[in-house]
This record gives C-alpha cells, structure tokens and sequence, in this order.
C-alpha cells in the first residue's frame, strides 16, 4: 500500500494499456508456442539444447545476497521450471566466472578494492554495466563465493573469462575464507545480513604473471604463473575449467574440454571442439 | 545428446554472452528461463558489437532455434524493438524464434512502479534496471499477472 500512496506518476487508462498490448502482441503472435513441448521435441529430435542463464547466481532470489538480488532463480534449477523441462534431462552446468569479481549496484562484496588494483581492474577490463552503463565495483577473485555457487548450481564445468585483465598486475589475491569483527571464520558467504557486511576476506597470494596473456588461443602459450592460478582455482574448487576467455574477440578463446561431449563420447556430429588435454586439477598442480 | 545449462557464478556479467556464443555453434537451440529484459550479452561479431537484452543471443547464429521460457517475463515492446534492431542487422527471426505462452507480460504500470520505487528509496536501493521486471514477477507470485496465453482475453485486467 505504501508504493501505491507514494507513487505519483500518470495514471493509466485500463483501456488504452490493454489496447496498446493488443496491437503489439498482434506483431508477436506468430512467436508464441508451447514452448515446454517446443524444446522436448527439440531433446527427443537428438540436438543439443542450452539453457543461457541471465544475471548470476548470487543475485538468485533465494541464493543471493538477499536483497540486494533480482526477482527470478538465476541458479542452474531455474533452467528446469523457467525453461519447462524435469531436471533429469540435464547433462552439465557450466558456472561463468571471471578470472576476478565484479559487482553492480549495492550489496555485500568482501573482495572489493578502494585501490589503484581495483582502478586497473576497471579500466582494463572496461568495467561497465552492458544494461545500465553504471561503473562495476571490482575485487578479486572469492573462492568462498565460487564453493557455494558451485554446490547450489551443481557445477560440471568452469568457463573463466577475462583472465588478460590480470596481466599487468604483480601479486594476485584469491580469497579463500571469510573473518568477521569477533573473528569468526567462514567459508562460504553466511546468510545473515548484518555479517555479510562486515565480513574481511583471508587471502592467499599468489604471484602475477607480468605478462601477456591477452588474444592467447593455446594453453601451452599461457604463462606460466597464469597457468598457476587458474590451476589454484581448480584445486580449491574441485570443478575442471573448460574454457579461458583471453580476451573480448569470440576467437580469443582457449577450449580444453567439450561440455556437450561429457556424455555423448559418441553419436556427435563431429564438429565438436576436441578436449587438448585433461582437466587441470586432475593433473599435477604447483603449489604456492 | 547434451542439455546444457551455462550460468553466471558471481553477481552478473561474467561474459555469459561470449561463452553461450561460443557454445551456440554446437547446439539447436537455446533457451532462456530467467529475467527479462534486464540482461545485457554483449556479443562482438567481426567489427559489430550487439546487446542483446532479451533475445538470447544464438539468434545471431543461421539455424540456431531461440526460446523465451516460460520463467522469463516479457517486455512486449521491447522485444518488438530488438526484433525490428535484428532485422536490420540482417537477422530474421521469425520461424526461428519462440516465446512461451505462459511467460508473464511486463505491463506499462510494472515499469512505472519500478521506477517510482527507486525514486523512493534513495538511501539503500536495490539497484534495479527500472525496467518493471520485479513488479511483474511480484504479480506472477500474487497471481494477477497476465500471461500470453490469456492475453486475448481482457477479462484477465478485471
């Protein structure tokens, strides 16, 4: 009641906004199916379906930082009652992390830099909101963020972008535990607001790479420091990294395993992007 | 015969857009379930950049099918607009995209009262698009919603 008393812009002529829909629903008609039934038959027709997910998991309704979040299950369950299918039709999730964090709008983000590390990974990453425009907060990378949304999207898969942000920086932070003012350590994001606010990240450091990283395609031609972290995040993640995104080009992209081949070894049409090499924390891995 | 499911993992623009493009060549179609038009994919084809805000980007891809599920709600101007933006670009949708028939509509009055709000709260916002998004799934919840499935039907307004 409130929002009613408080707002005081036009009214609007119940009529005239039914009508207006219905001369441009008019134009939309011919898109609109049963599309449940539409993307079965698609399943049952032998192609591969994606699910694209918008937002990310920590603005999910009821994963997220509550309330600073959207109004919809961004997490990988919203793909089955938001896309009409049972959730036993899914073959692999892949969570979309950026090689650090960012954030738009308000809300708890214990990683954020106030510094110039936060300033480079802004300006070199061109950290503004494709939607809004508005400037991103940025931080570094939060494996304590990562556990949970890796546990609540079940994640198969990681595609970690912008790693060429990072190229000029000489230490790297990964978070690996929370400390609130009494102390307490946490290893995943509590959900009580008032704690979510005040938390101060535990870092482990690891050196930068200095550098170029950016455009690369192959793995071999990572540095080798960036191979070192990306290794890291695998290890405490325990999910293997299928693509690494170097730069903004849809060519500046290094594939290592094929999400869609997991569990159709054969049967694919054979345009697949072939695995180069197994997953990285399967192999051996460089301790810091 | 995969399923797959790509989400962001941290608060948004992850650079879903790049991966779900890289992924589209492989697949027949891509679904949307989540959100509306408060999404931004920004996806760079040889020198043209595109945003595409409700339209799932494998529209970009010839052949590739396109869904807007029934999750999302649905800004019908908007999505007029993107369409008429594809066009020119090239990009015929029709036959090859699909909007579910149980997707809630963005009314005028949602987009009004998101707005209003944010004016209102000027201390400790959301951060919301103002695009009606929030109001149209709170009236989704609340049932009072329009679907466009009833939408032929005015009685649903009563």
């Amino acid at each position: 009641m409130q929002y009613v008393l408080s707002y005081k812009g036009p009214l609007l002529d119940a009529n005239e906004v039914f009508e207006n829909l219905l001369e441009s629903y008019r134009r939309i008609s011919p898109y609109i199916v049963d599309s449940s039934e539409l993307v079965d038959q698609e399943i049952k027709s032998g192609k591969h379906i994606l699910f694209e997910g918008a937002q990310g998991t920590y603005l999910d309704i009821d994963h997220g930082t509550y309330p600073f979040v959207t109004s919809s299950n961004t997490v990988s369950g919203g793909a089955c009652t938001g896309g009409g299918i049972g959730p036993t039709s899914i073959t692999a999730v892949g969570g979309v992390v950026k090689a650090y964090t960012t954030r738009v709008g308000e809300g708890p983000f214990p990683t954020e830099l106030f510094d110039d590390v936060g300033e480079l990974l802004a300006k070199e990453g061109n950290e503004f909101g494709a939607t809004t425009g508005r400037p991103r907060r940025c931080g570094w990378f939060d494996t304590c963020l990562l556990k949970k949304a890796v546990r609540v999207n079940g994640l198969t898969h990681l595609a970690v972008t912008k790693l060429d942000v990072m190229d000029k920086l000489e230490t790297i932070k990964l978070c690996v535990a929370y400390e609130d003012k009494a102390g307490n350590r946490y290893s995943v994001m509590p959900s009580k607001q008032a704690v979510q606010k005040e938390l101060k990240p535990v870092y482990e450091e690891i050196p930068g790479w200095l550098s170029n990283s950016s455009g690369v395609t192959d793995y071999d031609q990572l540095p080798e420091k960036a191979k070192s972290y990306l290794k890291r995040i695998e290890e405490l993640l325990e999910v293997p990294i299928f693509i690494i995104s170097t730069g903004p080009k849809r060519e500046h992209t290094i594939i290592l395993q094929d999400i869609f081949a997991d569990k159709t070894p054969e049967g694919t049409k054979g345009d697949c992007i072939q695995p180069s090499r197994p997953p990285c924390h399967t192999g051996p891995t460089q301790q810091q | 015969m995969s399923n797959v499911i790509i989400i962001g993992s941290q608060w948004g623009d992850e650079g879903k857009g790049k991966i779900v493009d890289l992924l589209s060549q492989q697949v027949g179609t891509i679904v949307r379930f989540q959100g509306g038009n408060n999404a931004g994919h920004t996806v760079m084809f040889g020198s043209k950049t595109f945003i595409l805000h409700l339209v799932p980007s494998g529209i970009l891809h010839e052949g590739t099918k396109c869904v807007i599920g029934n999750g999302m709600v649905v800004d019908v101007d908007a999505l007029l607009k993107e369409l008429d933006e594809l066009k020119t670009m090239g990009v015929e949708s029709e036959g090859r995209l699909f909007i579910s028939d149980a997707a809630n509509i963005i009314m005028p009055y949602h987009k009004l009262l998101d707005q209003a709000r944010e004016e209102r709260l000027s201390a400790g916002k959301i951060g919301t698009t103002g695009r009606g998004i929030g109001p149209a799934y709170e009236d989704k919840v609340g049932r009072c919603g329009v679907r466009f499935a009833d939408i032929e039907n005015n009685s649903v307004f009563k």
